[in-house]
């Protein structure tokens, strides 16, 4: 169950990683050169509040601790979404593409760079893509794979893998007509049409590439990591710890730096507080602004990353059932929402979104168009009930869950508020976690709900994955031909600048005649980091990739 | 007439019999007798019993005193400290505690009220009969006790409670699956002491049947250790309900449950320690109050004790 692991962090299962800005760019570059430059329209920024990260000449070793919340159940990336696992596994196995880090990429910057492979090229017509593999990656030095190079065949018995599980995942290669290896070093994806999230998805955290024995068996997924990444996974003892030792065979020559990674689970946010405070841990990931005002007076010397939350509070309402199926009453209870309040009050800061989270850069709508088209107006809200037949309000129930944390109930007891303001009486309901996600919310067994939406890191998963009628997240009752329509055509758009065109416009419409479910808020989240750690530049996409830059100044 | 001697009540019942005024008339002096006994006897017990009674006509009078609504909240005077509007302070969506506490109090002596009410009457039912047959419904009523009671009792609670739901009532279920076998205990202890008492003997040579002899002879005999194991249980039923609330399984939110309460104000200790204070206190003296008055009673009724 992953209850406690779920708590801040709202996926419910399933994770993606989608690259946004430079993937298309890079695509477009790629086709006519093959290589990839990573190129950035950003300021270079280093995030808000940060000191003391000095270029210095890293100094090898060391020891990085991790205390987590929780432990995944099991290690087998394609069976398990949960963020766990993969901030584990990423550590030990490599993907095909991967997300840059650095100083110069900000935490929700999807840029594309290769990792397994060092350049590839897309055709003109979109439908085959061309990896070429780099000749100096090895698997690690462990049975059964004992240090052979990483081949082509390997890649290819991964990705039969991820099509022939149960899961989501395997939708990310449904457009794959076949797959073929010409030599060692060279992987062909044919397509059956353009796919335009293609290469974000192999940049995906699915798709950390497993060496030939894992995929036939020779040793357990579920319990042990081999790979070709900066880590090897030395011991995992579930819901204690895991071990990470350097790779010394890792093909970025000099990297890790560090000797030893070591993922602790310590469940209770007071003690990982303390723990850091004693500078016994270097990472104990998000908490509250309180607490991290409690935490600087008393360790002054801390930086604080804040960083945009990769998705956003959802309030959904169940369109199959009257009075929800009503557009007007949909409105009304939009209206009725305090937004600036609740971020403000809950969150500390943040603000309104979109459909397509800000967290993806401008793949989102600006922010003036979100507020214009999202007003906090009650008077205008009863109004809009009144002339939908229910001038006195109704009654109704707001389902929610307690394994995303206080402030998610915060947030559902703010909009219970704000809606008996306007004459809704919503009472809130308490689900536990596994049957929020996989009863309630799934099965339409609510009247309206209020939670986190998963990380989606691609338009399409926005989109697509929560409005077409036929998609397996659309947990809202969403059904509208237009809609479809307009969800199935952006997809096909390869050109970066077309196809965004084509988002905001479904965004937009998506906020005049669907309002469900409603992209409440986005807020910014902070971490502690202890002084002595350098060049540490994390990364919305799951995997602890950054970890392989990292080194202490101790 | 000792009060230990209940035989009053099987010569009272007989025909025939004429007794001084004074006695014909006991029941209701009598009663009034005792409180004025205990009160001169028992001051501890006595306070903690006023206390209980000021804490019930609160719960009871909530809407009247609290001088706002409890789910209310006060966007402009957000987790402020106690001042002359809000005399307890705001919590964290700007609530007022004052009142919140005041309906808390209800939640928590519902919870204590219905568990020890529910219990005595299972315990009762259980033990009496446990006690007076004896034998092999004894023995399979007393092993599933002991099954039960080999729990730790915050555990099976627990257990029950993160089973059902977070919903008042599934608390109470649970309190009362544990509370229980203690009554049972109790009462089949004393049952067994009973049975072998010479009224019994007599009541069952006159032909009275068990369930008669159960009640009439068997319960009254019990109304003084019962009485200390209710008000002991009614604490414990007021932190069990406290801390399967604070744990997220007991009284959902936005009830003002003083577990849940501060359960939500632990996050805000350093900077509005009155979010913790208050629900605190309350939860505290009244745990406390129930107890004393547990001890008190049980001084009371010991018969060793001058009384």
């Amino acid at each position: 169950m992953n209850a406690v692991g779920s708590r801040m962090f709202g996926r419910g299962g399933r994770m993606r990683l989608l690259h946004v800005m430079m993937v298309l760019l890079v695509a477009i570059l790629a086709a006519c050169s093959g290589t990839s430059q990573p190129v950035d329209n950003k300021d270079a920024v280093g995030k808000e509040g940060e000191k003391g990260q000095q270029e210095g000449q890293p100094k090898p070793g060391g020891v990085y601790t991790i205390l987590s919340p929780a432990d995944p159940d099991m290690l087998d990336p394609h069976k398990q979404s949960s963020i766990y696992t993969h901030n584990i596994v990423g550590l030990v196995y490599s993907k095909l593409l991967t997300y840059k880090t650095g100083p110069d990429v900000d935490y929700s910057d999807y840029v594309l760079t290769g990792d397994l492979a060092e350049d590839w090229e897309v055709s003109e017509d979109g439908k085959v893509y061309t990896f070429h593999l780099r000749k100096d990656a090895k698997w690690q030095n462990v049975p059964p794979v004992n240090g052979r190079p990483v081949v082509a065949e390997d890649v290819i018995a991964t990705m039969e893998r991820i099509r022939s599980l149960p899961g989501h995942q395997a939708y990310m290669l449904e457009k794959v007509e076949k797959m073929e290896a010409p030599d060692d070093h060279t992987v062909v994806f044919t397509l059956k049409e353009p796919f335009a999230p293609f290469l974000n998805y192999m940049a995906n955290h699915y798709m950390w590439i497993l060496p030939k024995e894992g995929v036939e068996g020779k040793f357990d997924l579920a319990t042990k990591a081999i790979g070709s990444g900066p880590f090897i996974l030395e011991k995992w003892e579930d819901n204690v710890e895991a071990i990470l030792k350097r790779n010394p065979d890792y093909y970025e020559k000099g990297k890790p730096y560090l000797d030893e990674v070591r993922i602790m689970v310590v469940p209770d946010q007071g003690a990982r507080i303390a723990a850091f405070r004693a500078g016994q841990a270097e990472s104990i990931g998000i908490i509250s602004p309180r607490e991290v005002e409690n935490l600087r007076k008393s360790n002054p010397d801390i930086n604080v990353s804040k960083v945009l939350f990769p998705t956003y509070v959802i309030v959904y309402m169940n369109m199959t059932k009257p009075p929800f199926d009503d557009l007007r009453v949909r409105k009304a209870i939009s209206m009725a929402i305090d937004r600036k309040g609740l971020t403000k009050q809950i969150f500390g800061d943040g603000e309104v979104s979109s459909p397509v989270n800000p967290s993806l850069a401008d793949w989102g709508l600006p922010l003036e168009e979100r507020e214009a088209l999202q007003p906090y107006d009650p008077e205008k809200a009863k109004a809009l009930l009144k002339e939908a037949g229910y001038p006195n309000g109704f009654s109704t129930k707001i389902m929610v869950t307690n394994a995303y944390g206080e402030q998610v109930i915060q947030a559902a007891q703010w909009i219970a508020e704000d809606l008996k303001k306007v004459g809704i009486n919503a009472e809130i309901e308490v689900v536990e976690y596994a049957t929020y996600f996989s009863k309630r919310w799934p099965g339409l067994q609510y009247d309206i709900g209020v939670g986190f939406q998963s990380f989606y890191q691609e338009p399409d998963e926005w989109l697509r994955g929560q409005l077409h009628s036929k998609s397996p997240r659309n947990w809202f009752g969403v059904k509208i031909p237009e809609l479809d329509k307009m969800l199935d055509e952006q997809r096909l758009i390869m050109d970066e600048e077309q196809r965004k065109k084509k988002v905001h416009e479904i965004q937009r419409y998506v906020l005049e005649n669907v309002i469900n479910p409603i992209p409440l808020i986005t807020h910014y989240v902070e971490t502690p980091h202890q002084p002595w750690v350098r060049d540490h530049h994390p990364h919305a996409s799951y995997g602890n990739t950054h970890l392989k830059d990292v080194w202490l100044d101790k | 007439m000792k009060r230990k001697d209940v035989n009053g009540v099987a010569e009272l019942s007989q025909p025939g019999l004429q007794l001084p005024a004074a006695q014909r008339a006991a029941p209701r002096s009598l009663f009034w007798d005792e409180c004025k006994r205990f009160v001169r006897t028992q001051p501890t017990g006595a306070l903690s019993l006023l206390f209980i009674l000021l804490m019930t006509v609160t719960a009871l009078l909530s809407p009247v005193l609290a001088p706002y609504e409890p789910d209310a909240q006060y966007r402009e005077s957000i987790m402020v400290g106690p001042n002359a509007d809000f005399w307890m302070g705001t919590d964290d969506l700007g609530r007022d505690v004052f009142s919140r506490i005041l309906y808390g109090a209800r939640i928590s002596l519902y919870v204590g009220l219905v568990t020890v009410v529910l219990s005595v009457i299972f315990g009762t039912l259980l033990g009496v009969v446990s006690g007076y047959f004896g034998g092999i419904v004894d023995m399979v009523i007393q092993r599933v006790m002991d099954g039960i009671m080999a729990i730790p009792a915050l555990i099976l609670a627990l257990f029950i409670a993160a089973l059902l739901g977070p919903d008042t009532k599934h608390v109470i279920l649970a309190l009362v699956v544990v509370e229980t076998p203690r009554f049972a205990r109790i009462v089949r202890g004393e049952m067994l002491k009973i049975r072998e008492t010479t009224y019994v003997e007599a009541a069952k040579a006159m032909g009275a049947r068990a369930w008669r002899i159960m009640l009439r002879h068997g319960v009254p005999n019990m109304v003084a250790p019962l009485t200390v194991l209710a008000s002991l249980a009614f604490g414990g039923a007021i932190i069990a309900e406290a801390s399967l609330s604070f744990l997220g399984i007991g009284t959902p939110p936005p009830n003002p449950s003083w577990g849940l309460m501060l359960s939500g104000a632990t996050r805000y200790m350093e900077n509005a320690p009155w979010l913790v204070v208050f629900p605190g206190l309350a939860l505290s003296l009244s745990v406390l109050a129930f107890n004393l008055l547990g001890d008190a009673l049980r001084d009371y009724f010991d018969p060793r004790l001058p009384s």
